[in-house]
């Protein structure tokens, strides 16, 4: 019994060392077998686990989200885009203070009269991907045509996006478009029925921008840059001096000419818009210029509806006349 | 039917080792449930078949740490046949002395184990083993902590995993010799 019982053992320690040497001997891709069955064996165990953590997950997570906090985050969306709007007045104001400053108050009454060309802003919906390629496509043309509707009445070769707008609604090239007071970007390519836009983060978007500083007077805008799109997401501000004073979650605001635009293309709105804040504020050593990243306010992909700032002659002066 | 028990508490212990251990210590010391298995297999089978447990459990661990083959298999057995012989020489029943045999069991698999898997590191294996050793003693440590509490609660429970011992020449030290 004891020889035996010996023996036995010594053959399994033996049959151990056996295995064990093969396996190290043996090449990698029969051992990986083995060691795949292993694997194999502990899959059923590891899904069972995993399935209880998704489980576990899903009943620790409450139902709906808590509907005072979705108030909650509503009232501070109306009151940033309220501070904004009164911010904004403010800028207004000071900036009529300061000129009336310069040139002093008229000793006389003056009398307010309308402006011959008005702002109007003019609703466009942006084109979704089934949209653009029916109009590819042709099933929309082929509908259209006896009306007069062709493929040139549209600006399908753009990579941009599209709004339901174009020439004949008076969009012109270099338009602005803006989503609520927040810059989307300008019209690029203007067809008979819609139009291209370029976002203000394209590469091809060139703007002008300014820095608006709290101060203790209240907000002053800083000296005029050229804002331009980094294509991912991002913008970079240009040309602002180091004698500007940058910091970073500072507002970026439209600037008071855009030097791309001819003069007949400004914006007439009398109010700067918002294009974002700055996210990264760098001045190199010897740099003639800030280094400044922005990240707009509203990105292309979020909205579905825009509006186009156009000019138009003011109707309360046509009919005076 | 023991045999069946330990193979199903070793598979728990594996889902165990891979997918909760990892997330209960992610910075500290870690028991390997594996060589813990190995241990309790060790105490309650008592025979040779430890030694084909051993070199299955060394398979598994090689497997999950993707060591070198053959290295998890032979290192466990050979250690798994030196516990064998040590427990049956001096009789090892008590709670503490199991506790230390699995803390050295532990020990030395987790240390030679990581020196067998970075022998190529040459001159720098000497610098690591500084920071190895106090990594495995801790893991040994939590290993017989966890192989402790398993055995007071299965001496709690009210059936037997235990080899009998009424026949006490089965732990005579002169069996063997």
């Amino acid at each position: 019994m004891k020889r035996e019982t010996r023996f036995s053992e010594i053959k399994l320690v033996l049959l151990a060392l056996l295995v064990a040497g093969s396996l190290y001997a043996m090449p990698s891709a029969y051992s990986s077998r083995l060691y795949n069955l292993i694997r194999d064996a502990a899959r059923p165990g590891l899904t069972l686990v995993q399935q209880i953590k998704v489980w576990e997950s899903t009943v620790a997570k409450p139902d709906a989200p808590d509907p005072r906090v979705e108030q909650l985050e509503r009232q501070l969306t109306e009151t940033k885009q309220a501070n904004r709007r009164l911010e904004l007045q403010s800028l207004q104001t000071a900036e009529e203070l300061h000129r009336l400053k310069q040139t002093g108050v008229p000793n006389y009454q003056t009398e307010s009269s309308d402006r011959l060309l008005v702002p109007d802003l003019l609703e466009a919906q942006l084109l979704g991907e089934s949209a653009i390629s029916l109009l590819r496509e042709g099933q929309l043309l082929n509908q259209g045509r006896e009306q007069g509707v062709f493929e040139s009445s549209f600006v399908l070769e753009s990579d941009f996006p599209l709004i339901d707008q174009g020439a004949a609604q008076g969009i012109k090239t270099g338009f602005a478009l803006y989503a609520g007071q927040a810059v989307i970007g300008k019209i690029d390519e203007v067809g008979s029925w819609t139009s291209s836009l370029i976002p203000i983060t394209s590469v091809k978007y060139r703007g002008s921008a300014r820095i608006a500083r709290r101060t203790e007077q209240g907000l002053q805008l800083g000296t005029d840059g050229i804002l331009v799109g980094l294509g991912e997401g991002r913008c970079e501000l240009l040309q602002i001096p180091p004698t500007e004073s940058i910091q970073v979650g500072q507002d970026v605001y439209t600037g008071e000419v855009d030097r791309e635009l001819p003069l007949s293309m400004q914006s007439t709105l009398g109010q700067p818009m918002y294009y974002g804040r700055i996210i990264e504020a760098e001045l190199p050593r010897g740099a003639p210029y800030w280094k400044i990243i922005i990240e707009p306010a509203v990105q292309i992909s979020d909205v579905k509806q825009v509006s186009v700032l156009r000019q138009i002659i003011n109707p309360r002066r046509v009919l005076a006349n | 039917m023991k045999l069946f028990s330990l193979m199903l508490l070793g598979y728990v212990c594996l889902i165990a080792q891979i997918s909760v251990v990892p997330d209960l210590s992610p910075e500290g010391f870690r028991p390997n449930l594996i060589v813990m298995v190995t241990g309790l297999t060790l105490f309650w089978l008592r025979d040779s078949r430890v030694i084909l447990c051993g070199l299955l459990a060394g398979m598994v661990c090689e497997t999950f740490d993707s060591a070198i083959p053959g290295t998890g298999a032979m290192l466990l057995s050979m250690l798994i046949w030196l516990a064998w012989r040590v427990q049956i020489h001096f009789q090892l029943r008590s709670l503490f002395s199991r506790f230390v045999m699995l803390a050295f069991l532990a020990f030395l698999f987790d240390s030679l184990f990581h020196v067998l898997n970075r022998l190529e590191a040459g001159a720098n294996l000497i610098a690591e083993l500084t920071l190895l050793l106090p990594q495995s003693a801790g893991n040994s440590l939590a290993t017989a902590t966890v192989g402790l509490i398993l055995l007071i609660v299965f001496k709690l429970m009210p059936f037997q995993l235990q080899a009998s011992t009424s026949n006490p020449a089965r732990y005579s030290p002169q069996y063997y010799q």
